[in-house]
């Protein structure tokens, strides 16, 4: 459905003072396919250009080269009525709830206010509609009239999920969605995305840096590294990559399998 | 070392922490894990004793011998830092963004010891050299030309540079990504096993909890729900919020196994499951 040909970005960083400017290539000839109805997740420590890369795939970044293509048309080129209608067929979900809704607004108006911009709707469809969307997210119809101030964060990240699938959109970009909330609520709002993908046929594209959500959610994985796609797999063949920046991802899980270790070694010390 | 006993915080008339009671030992790491709201960081933040105005806090909170719930904000201030330091989630914006890094080892020291600015660069200099900071620049550079990872560190030298006995982490991993998080870890336990001093973290990761401490106490509404030897609760939990996130970080499940539910019991009384292991259970389910 949407694919990446070799896109480069770069951004210039200039010092105060100084004449010299330095070119940071955040995102270096990236080539990448997403298949429709699937989970892409594109795995990377913070600073390796992921979000760059989500960026362009949305269109508000434009690469210095290479292009991407939605069901064949090109992003970033389209105007008028093909911009709006890929505009409409792709949202984003960011990672900090917080600052992604306006405080002032009540949630009802956060969720229309995408619908809005690209239909015709009365006060009554309006109400309908959020509801239903609260519904689909699993809050009730009744939090349309609050403000987000009243809700947690892990309900505040489904009113922003609400928001996203509101325009009835084909690819979802889950920038780092869940990685600010808390174990267990992380993993209800993965289990909540995975229940909208199978009944809205939905596409993610999801950024991540937390291998074991990666590993829980998605079926194929790239591993970034300063602004390259350093191996592409899909789930089930973690164990098996290559690359050093995969292995390391990989050891740096900090599980709970240690525990064992720990256990295995207090034995020896009484022996 | 530290020792807390039946603490019950209010504040603006609402119970955070009800009847808490934990023994930090000397030399020993201590684990906190709860969800947001579990009033992991109102303990931390009651125990040094900050916010003192609004909050109602009931219970013994004992450290050394003082009681310091009683004791007086002057004696307090010499406390913090000097002996019982603590460590912030968010490193970013815990630093002044107009003081550099080396100014701000100046700024703890001096607070505490009467040093010159020259012999507290030069306690800096041999701090940051323990972390693998040896780079001389470091001292010069404002908080916003470093990284998360590396501020990090930094504020683990500057809080390890007067020696406390004690050291509060509260969530020190949770803004940074897994590789600096492991890095964190390694760093702590290095500087643990060097100083002896006792730490208490607190997180909501399990995964760094296991990775440091000996003992875990788990933490819901404001109240304990399981207190053990490390051991024990990763490999046998026995209280099902404590099972749910045990089961959360294991590898081999898939989405579809794992719950994000769990009974509500955090009402009931502590009981002695094992050798040191307490659980709150209710009187059905025993």
């Amino acid at each position: 459905m949407i694919i990446v040909q070799q896109v480069s970005k770069s951004y210039r960083q200039s010092r105060f003072f100084k004449k010299r400017q330095s070119v940071v290539k955040a995102v270096d000839n990236v080539s990448l396919k997403i298949k429709e109805g699937s989970t892409f997740t594109l795995l990377g420590q913070s600073g390796s250009g992921k979000s760059t890369l989500g960026k362009i795939l949305l269109g508000i970044e434009k690469p210095d080269n290479g292009e991407v293509l939605f069901d064949g048309m090109n992003v970033h080129n389209a105007t008028g009525k093909k911009r709006k209608k890929l505009q409409q067929s792709m949202q984003v979900v960011f990672q900090d709830c917080h600052s992604a809704v306006n405080p002032k607004m009540k949630i009802k108006d956060i969720i229309a206010e995408p619908m809005l911009v690209n239909e015709k709707l009365v006060p009554m469809q309006i109400e309908e509609r959020v509801g239903e969307l609260l519904e689909m997210v699993g809050l009730s119809r009744d939090d349309m009239v609050k403000y987000p101030h009243q809700f947690s964060g892990g309900q505040l990240q489904r009113i922003t999920i609400a928001r996203a699938i509101s325009t009835r959109p084909r690819l979802i970009i889950l920038d780092e969605s869940v990685n600010s909330l808390d174990v267990l609520v992380q993993i209800s709002i993965l289990k909540l995305l995975k229940r909208l993908q199978q009944e809205l046929k939905l596409t993610y594209f999801f950024i991540t840096h937390d291998l074991h959500a990666a590993r829980l959610f998605s079926n194929e994985i790239a591993i970034m590294q300063k602004g390259r796609i350093v191996e592409h797999l899909l789930v089930g063949e973690l164990e098996q990559a290559k690359h050093e920046a995969t292995k390391a991802l990989l050891n740096s899980r900090l599980t709970i399998d240690c525990i064992h270790n720990y256990l295995e070694h207090n034995e020896e010390q009484v022996v | 070392m530290l020792e807390v006993q039946n603490l019950s915080v209010h504040i603006q008339g609402k119970q955070v922490l009800r009847q808490v009671s934990l023994t930090v030992p000397k030399g020993k790491v201590v684990g906190i894990i709860g969800e947001s709201g579990s009033g992991k960081s109102v303990l931390c933040s009651t125990i040094l004793q900050l916010f003192r105005k609004d909050r109602k806090a009931a219970g013994t909170i004992k450290f050394n011998g003082d009681c310091l719930l009683s004791l007086e904000e002057k004696k307090m201030r010499s406390l913090r830092g000097k002996e019982i330091a603590l460590i912030m989630q968010n490193p970013m914006s815990m630093f002044n963004p107009l003081v550099t890094i080396g100014g701000h080892f100046i700024e703890t020291l001096q607070a505490h010891t009467s040093m010159t600015k020259k012999q507290a660069i030069k306690i800096a200099k041999e701090q940051l050299a323990l972390f693998q900071l040896n780079d001389v620049d470091v001292l010069k550079k404002y908080p916003h030309e470093l990284s998360g990872g590396m501020l990090q560190r930094i504020m683990i030298a500057i809080s390890a540079s007067l020696e406390p006995k004690l050291l509060l982490a509260d969530e020190p991993t949770t803004a940074l990504d897994t590789m600096t998080q492991l890095e964190i870890v390694k760093e702590l336990k290095k500087l643990q096993a060097k100083t002896k001093m006792s730490i208490l973290i607190v997180s909501h990761d399990l995964g760094v909890i296991a990775n440091l401490a000996e003992e875990i106490i788990v933490m819901r509404r404001g109240v304990v729900v399981e207190y053990g030897p490390a051991s024990h609760i990763l490999l046998h939990p026995i209280h099902p919020y404590t099972k749910t996130l045990v089961a959360a970080r294991d590898e081999h499940s898939t989405l579809d196994e794992l719950n994000d539910k769990y009974e509500d019991t955090v009402s009931g009384e502590l009981v002695l499951y094992d050798e040191n292991h307490w659980v709150r259970m209710e009187d059905s389910s025993r």
